[in-house]
């Protein structure tokens, strides 16, 4: 702990007859958390202000005449505080009865159903019949609120998080609270749209089904989903991810809390980067036919006449060339540079076209592993040309074999490969170098295999294969593997060639930045890449993130479905 | 422990086999007589120009109910397909035309090879939308394909229901108020 912390004064407080100290100013609800008490919460969400306004978390304290809100309420020396009395339990039915009022409890329709926090609070702390006898009060249902979300307000608690949201995290300040009373509802000021990079948040942090998102709106029923932790491959920010599956098929990324990369939040470009890949991946190659026409192939066909090429080539001295993509994962990056060290070929890092960023997560660099390819790189094949490098160089080359996932492509680049007598492609989207491929061999997508990435600010994290891949695909690193095998006649040096954790035990043996990091332990929130390094000041990061902190949307106490924790 | 059983020896005239076949045919033509002059109770129906009534509470093929203005009363939830043990539902929802109506399925598909008549999907269906009170067979046919049973067949069978829809506390609803809908 920091010199300063010393300084700060502590609390006793007991809850529920146990004790603990706290830091002076820390909350009743996070102590209580501290302890293993849940309290009950809509409103609340650690990376947003506190309004207190849902009266869902209200807790007995001692010489305190009313229940006093446990998510604003700040602990006190002595203080004592009750969470399971009679009274605590009427005032969250009485809040409840309240809440559910005039919601219209369309759950067989609604999206949330399944991963609702108000049908998970009212089953545990109400289910009571409702007593009213009045017809309930009519809001606009599937409204439009932008081009990603829709919203019923009828279905609205006024918990007012997206207005947070959109006032603290964005600053774009798209959503306000209009009327009063039972009449409130959220809604657009005038000449307003939310349609900000980061507008599907609120959809993850809306508690009921209220905000919906427009493109995963009826769907699926959230029950038949497979969730897994990854890791977006959008940028080099690399958020945590939750991604929802069904029958192998992606339906949604959602944004997964990790203090040190994204916190809770996730833009709307990273949510939809799969999307592409859904709807139109490679499945099938191509390589040159008897005929001289290429024929459609799968990934072996193309491996095998690859490495045919590359042996002959071996024989008359040819030169190769290596160009690997920045959005390949660590292993991908260091069994190319091996299989270029066996073939003497230099490597070239390709980047892809970038985009704008943004003070919130999204950066300008697109390429989901820049840090952990340039390290590996700058140690396992010192010397290895960009972009500007390949375009010349190209036409001295008599192959090239490049591993791409997207790379940005000049029109001069283009030009240039054409030159080239023998042209192969890894790739896994179709586009222009698919195209200009003299062989083409399709790859699995970042999401179809485990590896691990390195963030922008250097946090290592895992990918922990999702997806299974089509059966007509290769991974990169195996590919290498197949390469060297069979075209250059060495083995490289990797203890088992398709598996990455015994490439990332090469790499953490080989590169000084990596070795203090075992395969295992990166887990799921990853590792910092330089030990002991101080952290980056990402504006992701803010200083005194408790470490504790789950993500709050899905209750921890009800979490209905279990999370895959990747293959181990 | 073996159990010795002694061989019957029958007399000489039963081993003839004259006098026990007349004693068979006896009992054939008994039961000829009886049956062509007389008794109605016999056991035998024939099928498929006779046919036994089914118990009232038998489960025949599925059938979609209409709502009042013969739209479909289903509003894809997928309680029906989260409830089937054999996954033979399969619907795609999508957003309803109507105002009034917020979610529609646009495919409904039933295949009835794998169905097994458990009536899972007509217990949890709350809008009484799903029923397997047809009294209608599954008939064999020629390919697997026509065992997919599509919307409109299922809604073919199907009949307005008396049920509300959406429930008993929609039943406050005022007709013709702005906000008496029937939607859920």
């Amino acid at each position: 702990m920091a010199p300063e912390a010393a300084e700060i004064k502590k609390a006793k407080v007991t809850i529920d007859g146990r004790e603990i100290e706290v830091p002076m100013g820390t909350t009743v609800l996070r102590a209580a958390k501290q302890l293993g008490i849940e309290v009950p919460v809509f409103c609340y969400h650690p990376g947003l202000s506190i309004p207190a306004n849902c009266r869902m978390c209200l807790v007995e304290v001692e010489k305190s005449p009313k229940p006093l809100p446990a998510c604003y309420t700040e602990v006190s020396d002595g203080m004592v505080v009750r969470t399971q009395t009679e009274k605590v339990k009427a005032t969250q039915q009485a809040v409840l009865e309240f809440i559910l009022l005039n919601h219209p409890v369309d759950c067989p329709i609604c999206d949330q159903a399944g991963e609702c926090v108000l049908q998970e609070h009212f089953v545990r702390f109400s289910a009571q019949p409702s007593r009213l006898f009045h017809e309930k009060i009519g809001k606009p249902k599937a409204k439009v609120l932008g081009p990603k979300v829709i919203l019923d307000a009828e279905r609205c608690i006024l918990c007012t998080r997206c207005v947070r949201f959109c006032e603290e995290v964005t600053k774009t300040n798209e959503l306000t609270v209009e009327m009063r009373g039972e009449h409130s509802e959220i809604t657009l000021p005038e000449g307003k749209v939310l349609d900000n990079d980061y507008s599907l948040s609120v959809v993850d942090i809306c508690p009921v089904g209220a905000l919906t998102s427009r493109e995963f709106r009826f769907q699926r029923r959230v029950w038949f989903l497979d969730q897994h932790a990854s890791v977006c491959t959008g940028c080099a920010r690399g958020c945590n991810i939750r991604l929802d599956s069904h029958k192998n098929q992606v339906e949604r990324l959602v944004a997964r809390y990790n203090g040190e990369v994204n916190r809770w939040w996730m833009c709307d470009a990273g949510r939809g980067s799969l999307a592409q890949r859904r709807d139109g991946a490679l499945k099938m190659g191509h390589v040159p036919g008897t005929d001289g026409e290429s024929r459609q192939a799968p990934a072996i066909d193309g491996l095998q006449t690859t490495a045919q090429w590359l042996q002959e080539l071996k024989l008359r001295n040819g030169r190769v060339g290596i160009a690997v993509s920045a959005s390949l994962t660590n292993e991908d990056i260091y069994a190319f540079a091996g299989l270029a060290q066996a073939l003497g070929a230099q490597v070239f890092l390709l980047p892809r076209t970038p985009w704008t960023g943004d003070a919130v997560l999204k950066t300008a660099d697109r390429d989901c592993n820049t840090a952990g390819a340039k390290a590996i790189l700058d140690v396992v094949s010192p010397g290895w040309g960009d972009a500007k490098a390949l375009t010349k160089a190209a036409t001295q080359l008599d192959a090239l074999v490049l591993v791409d996932s997207e790379i940005g492509v000049s029109d001069d680049l283009l030009d240039a490969l054409e030159s080239i007598d023998q042209l192969v492609v890894l790739t896994d989207l179709p586009g222009p170098l698919a195209d200009a491929a003299d062989v083409l061999i399709p790859l699995t997508w970042l999401q179809q295999r485990d590896g691990t990435l390195v963030n922008v600010d250097g946090q290592v994290q895992r990918l922990a294969a999702p997806l299974k891949p089509a059966v007509t695909t290769v991974t990169p690193h195996a590919a290498a593997a197949h390469f060297a095998h069979y075209g250059a006649g060495v083995e490289l040096d990797l203890t088992e060639r398709s598996r990455p954790d015994a490439i990332f035990d090469r790499i953490a043996a080989v590169v000084p930045a990596f070795a203090h990091l075992n395969y295992t332990e990166i887990g799921d929130y990853g590792r910092r890449l330089t030990h002991g390094a101080p952290l980056a000041e990402s504006p992701a990061r803010v200083a005194g993130t408790p470490a504790w902190e789950p993500d709050p949307v899905a209750p921890s106490f009800a979490r209905p479905f279990q999370l895959h924790r990747g293959a181990q | 422990m073996a159990k010795v059983v002694s061989r019957m020896t029958p007399d000489l005239i039963t081993q003839s086999y004259v006098v026990e076949a007349v004693k068979g045919m006896v009992v054939t033509t008994r039961q000829l007589m009886r049956n062509l002059f007389g008794r109605k109770d016999i056991v035998t129906v024939q099928y498929p120009e006779d046919r036994r009534p089914y118990p009232a509470r038998a489960r025949g093929k599925h059938r979609l109910m209409r709502r009042d203005d013969n739209q479909v009363r289903c509003v894809a939830c997928m309680l029906c397909a989260t409830a089937c043990p054999s996954n033979c539902i399969t619907i795609v929802a999508a957003e309803s035309a109507d105002h009034d109506i917020e979610k529609v399925p646009s495919t409904f598909e039933i295949d009835l090879l794998k169905c097994i008549y458990c009536g899972f999907c007509e217990e949890a269906c709350p809008c009484d939308a799903i029923r397997m009170d047809s009294g209608v067979h599954a008939l064999p046919t020629v390919t697997r394909k026509a065992q997919k049973t599509a919307k409109i067949d299922l809604l073919s069978l199907g009949s307005p229901s008396i049920a509300s829809q959406g429930g008993q506390y929609r039943a406050h609803d005022h007709e013709g108020t702005q906000h008496g809908r029937s939607g859920h």
